[in-house]
């Protein structure tokens, strides 16, 4: 687990944080703290600015002002990689993974990328310590063995989503954001991946975008409600349940 | 007059052609490039042989002159450019949208290839005799400038209209609404309900159509070889990256800013020859350095 | 626990390739060529065969060098042939030696002047002609890679190229302008005889450039198997996925297209030697457009891919160029037809009927098997 999980009040720690596309102010000045540990989960309506905020955390996009605070350090110029380096790991909305490559591949580039920087990659992988040992017990972690020859494009959504959580999870990251884990899943392939989050959620922060209720008040330690680029709400899943701002703002939206 | 106030007015005087020339010059760059650049912005289609339409466009109206006179052939010659355009979008370039944008820059460079063959098979490899009537021959007097009629009041003049009407076309129509919404999301303009390839065909023609125009107006002024195309689609390249991809202004700013620049720089005592051909990528060089999307470009479009 | 994928047969493939060269000379169609393919001009050698096979080897090198990129990292280069041209004219330059006075392409220089005795320095031309290479490479590269990709990528390489090609073009004083620098002679191999390459018409000179180019083959074939080629895939498949996995790809991007520079330079070095000459056409957008079609004809995602695809170039030129002087056209025309219909080129053709042979078969032992109860399977 992550050495530094654990010794932040908060995992990510966002001040006045704003972007705007041509105008419109996706997430409008967010002044938040995300507690260390735990599943974090935002929910809202759709155009709500979930996914930005997401992109803002992540460093997918740059914010057009205000910081992000990542264990008390800066991290608001910091490209992706290097916010992966720190500790920071996501998946993404539409599958995010390496299609053309095999399953087996696929993890073991993302523990590869452990040594980046570290070893020169023109000299055999031998050299960089247990690589497929990591990467075969991801798999098995996943339930991907099966499967590990196959192109990661032939998977189906379900496991091609699971393999994604298994990239992100070859760093061992302190924070795991994840973006609609189980949109577009099964009730089966749903019930699975709630189980892997819970499994791999010890020791770690979670932050999930989710919209299937259920999935959110099972696993949720709190639940952030966003509505128009704003924060309605914080609190424990029965707290939100009873917020009547909530209950107008989203679940009334969704009857 | 004493020697140096005298040395001085030739200088300015050349300056002053310079400037004439690299105003026209910039006005074909323009045409060419906004032609381009509308058709990559829309479809993020690279065109390599739109350079090849541009030299076609010149060999047309050179072919059309004897039967139709001087002004019907030109535009009738980027007409014919522009639905010869048509065709080639519908049938060598749809299959490709499923694929990365590379692969229609890699199908219009065998294309281009095959036109320049063409060409020489058809018009041979020397340039073309220029032909433009008596009456547009001549020069007015402009102070003291002498300013050749057609080159320089015609073509730029014609240019200048044209700009508006696409601008007006761009801006004020729906086939323009859609043109700029389809830039930014063709997507969305499809789930809207646009019949995005007859839309995509119909560009591509209007795109075509201003390569074959700017031909047929530079046939009279400029040599017309062919191996003018590979020229010219590199330039209209660095034009569009100066400029920036998709946008309207773009192309109509790096047009004139590589057009003035290789003109004026011919005025460097000794360097001339090099610099005209080397400043539009010393242009381009500094434009990635401090606007790496172009003066007009957006963030993130085709990549 | 499962096993590691079984480890690919590195020795087969390079043995494959090693037999591929050594009997390259004699797969050479049209039994009277004396023609040099570029110019269409009489050789003012004797050649035939071995020197189209020699030219094949210089353009595999450029063809690979630009697959590095296309092919396995997905950036197309439309401008690779800047670095041959910059590997032709260093090697050129520093054989035949130069003395500038004055000014070099409307500069005032002073003097400029290498004077030795060259045929000595192949190793030394060597390792000039591939810094350089890498150095510009390494230039361009900090300047595009941060700020392009894509389609955009694609136009500033092919932008860039042009400004070696007018260098070489308009600064005559030292390159010999649209001449270019003639009568560069072959160098001596240590433990050889002094004219050794010049030999057995053609056949020392191709022996050289084979194991030349057998040595960087090999190389880029180490490369691309690497952790470090991995990477290269994981950029071409999704480089945001790679990014967000904590890869700096744009470092990788930039070391990549140095690494893919080097062996235009390294063709470029053989090619000085080899045709005793060199002028800007080495790097025009019309060389690199050559070395795009090559790759995309043998399979941009097949290691020998380009090598086959700048044979069947060279075959189709070769062949064409003796019936029409519209030549160019041919070549055009075969490519625009394998951009639309198969773009995996020769190599997915061959893919492709291999798959559906495997399909038929393995459709007959299932009939056989589900006939006789079992089960196909384990």
């Amino acid at each position: 687990m992550s050495e530094s999980g654990h010794t932040f009040a908060y995992a990510f720690k966002t001040e006045h944080l704003t972007r705007s596309f041509a105008g419109f102010k996706a997430v409008n000045d967010i002044t938040l703290e995300i507690p260390s540990g735990g599943v974090r989960t935002i929910i809202g309506p759709n155009g709500a600015g979930k996914t930005t905020f997401f992109n803002l955390l992540s460093g997918l996009l740059p914010p057009s002002s205000g910081r992000v605070l990542f264990e008390d350090r800066d991290i608001t110029g910091l490209d992706p990689y290097q916010r992966a380096r720190l500790g920071i790991a996501r998946s993404f909305q539409i599958t995010n993974i390496f299609g053309k490559l095999s399953v087996y591949e696929n993890v073991r580039l993302a523990v590869q990328s452990l040594y980046d920087g570290k070893a020169n990659f023109l000299l055999p992988s031998g050299r960089m310590g247990d690589l497929h040992g990591k990467a075969v017990a991801i798999l098995d972690d996943i339930g991907l063995s099966p499967a590990a020859e196959a192109l990661a494009e032939n998977l189906s959504h379900g496991d091609q989503r699971r393999l994604e959580i298994g990239l992100v999870l070859a760093r061992d990251p302190a924070i795991l954001m994840l973006d609609e884990p189980t949109a577009g899943m099964s009730p089966t392939e749903t019930h699975a991946t709630v189980e892997l989050i819970q499994r791999i959620s010890p020791g770690r922060t979670i932050m999930l975008v989710e919209h299937d209720i259920d999935v959110v008040m099972s696993i949720s330690t709190t639940i952030t409600v966003m509505q128009t680029g704003q924060i309605l709400a914080v609190g424990t899943p029965e707290e939100i349940r009873d917020n009547e701002a909530v209950q107008r703002a989203y679940l009334g939206g969704l009857a | 007059m004493p020697a140096a106030a005298l040395n001085a007015r030739l200088v300015l005087h050349q300056v002053g052609d310079q400037i004439i020339n690299g105003l026209t010059l910039g006005m074909l760059y323009i045409l060419v490039a906004l032609g381009l650049n509308i058709i990559l912005g829309l479809m993020g289609v690279v065109n390599f042989s739109h350079g090849s339409f541009f030299m076609l466009g010149a060999y047309v109206a050179h072919d059309l002159q004897p039967h139709l006179g001087f002004w019907p052939a030109i535009f009738f010659a980027a007409l014919v450019i522009g639905v010869f355009g048509m065709l080639f979008e519908s049938s060598l370039i749809r299959p490709l949208y499923r694929r990365l944008p590379e692969y229609t820059l890699l199908l219009t460079y065998g294309a281009a290839l095959i036109f320049e063959q063409f060409v020489r098979w058809k018009w041979g490899d020397i340039s073309l005799p220029s032909q433009t009537p008596s009456y547009l021959a001549g020069s007015i007097t402009l102070g003291s400038f002498e300013v050749p009629l057609y080159k320089d009041v015609f073509l730029v003049g014609i240019t200048i209209l044209i700009l508006i009407g696409v601008w007006l076309l761009i801006n004020k129509t729906n086939v323009g609404m859609i043109i700029r919404a389809g830039t930014r999301d063709a997507e969305m303009v499809r789930i809207l309900g646009v019949n995005m390839p007859l839309m995509f065909t119909l560009v591509f023609g209007i795109g075509s159509f201003m390569a074959g125009l700017a031909g047929a107006l530079a046939a009279p002024v400029y040599a017309i070889i062919p191996t003018l195309a590979s020229q010219w689609i590199i330039l209209t390249f660095v034009i569009v990256i100066v400029g920036g991809i998709g946008s309207f202004w773009g192309a109509v700013v790096g047009g004139l800013i590589i057009g003035m620049v290789q003109s004026m720089v011919e005025l460097i005592p000794n360097l001339g020859p090099t610099m005209i051909d080397l400043s539009g990528f010393m242009i381009m060089a500094i434009i990635l350095l401090i606007r790496p999307r172009g003066i007009f470009g957006v963030e993130g479009l085709f990549e | 626990m499962m096993k590691a994928p079984p480890a690919a047969k590195w020795w087969i493939d390079l043995g494959l390739i090693a037999a591929a060269f050594a009997i390259l000379p004699f797969l050479m169609p049209g039994g009277s060529l004396d023609l040099n393919p570029f110019t269409g001009h009489r050789l003012p050698f004797h050649a035939g065969f071995v020197d189209l096979a020699t030219t094949i080897l210089a353009f595999s090198l450029l063809a690979l060098g630009f697959n590095l990129l296309f092919g396995h990292s997905g950036e197309l280069s439309f401008g690779h042939a800047m670095f041959f041209a910059i590997g032709a004219y260093v090697s050129a330059l520093f054989s035949k030696g130069f003395n500038v006075t004055g000014t070099l392409c409307g500069v005032g220089i002073g003097s400029l002047q290498l004077h030795h005795d060259a045929v000595n320095n192949l190793w030394i031309s060597l390792i000039l002609s591939l810094g350089l290479a890498a150095l510009s490479a390494w230039l361009l590269a900090r300047l595009i890679v941060p700020r392009s990709s894509g389609i955009y990528y694609a136009m500033i390489t092919l932008a860039s190229a042009q400004v070696i090609y007018f260098l070489a073009f308009h600064c005559s004083e030292l390159s010999g302008g649209e001449d270019g620098v003639q009568g560069v002679a072959r160098p001596s191999l240590p433990g050889f005889p002094v004219d050794w390459l010049s030999q057995s018409g053609g056949l020392h000179m191709y022996l050289f450039a084979a194991l030349i180019t057998f040595v960087a083959v090999a190389f880029n074939y180490w490369v691309v198997r690497s952790p470090f080629g991995s990477v290269l895939h994981a950029l071409r498949e999704n480089r945001q996925r790679a990014r967000f996995l904590g890869y700096d790809a744009n470092k990788y991007r930039v070391n990549a297209f140095v690494l893919s520079a080097l062996f235009p330079a390294l063709g470029g070095w053989l090619w000085t030697y080899f045709q005793q000459a060199i002028n800007p056409d080495a790097g025009s957008v019309d060389y690199s457009g050559r070395v795009v079609m090559m790759s995309l004809l043998g399979g941009i995602h097949s290691f020998v891919g380009p090598m086959i695809g700048a044979f069947v170039y060279w075959d189709i030129q070769n062949s064409a160029s003796q019936v029409t002087r519209f030549w160019p056209a041919a070549p055009g025309a075969v490519f625009v037809v394998f951009v639309l219909a198969a773009p995996e080129g020769i190599n997915g053709l061959v893919e492709s009927l291999r798959t559906a042979l495997r399909r038929r078969s393995f459709n007959e032992t299932a009939r056989e098997t589900e006939d006789a109860g079992g089960e196909v399977l384990p």
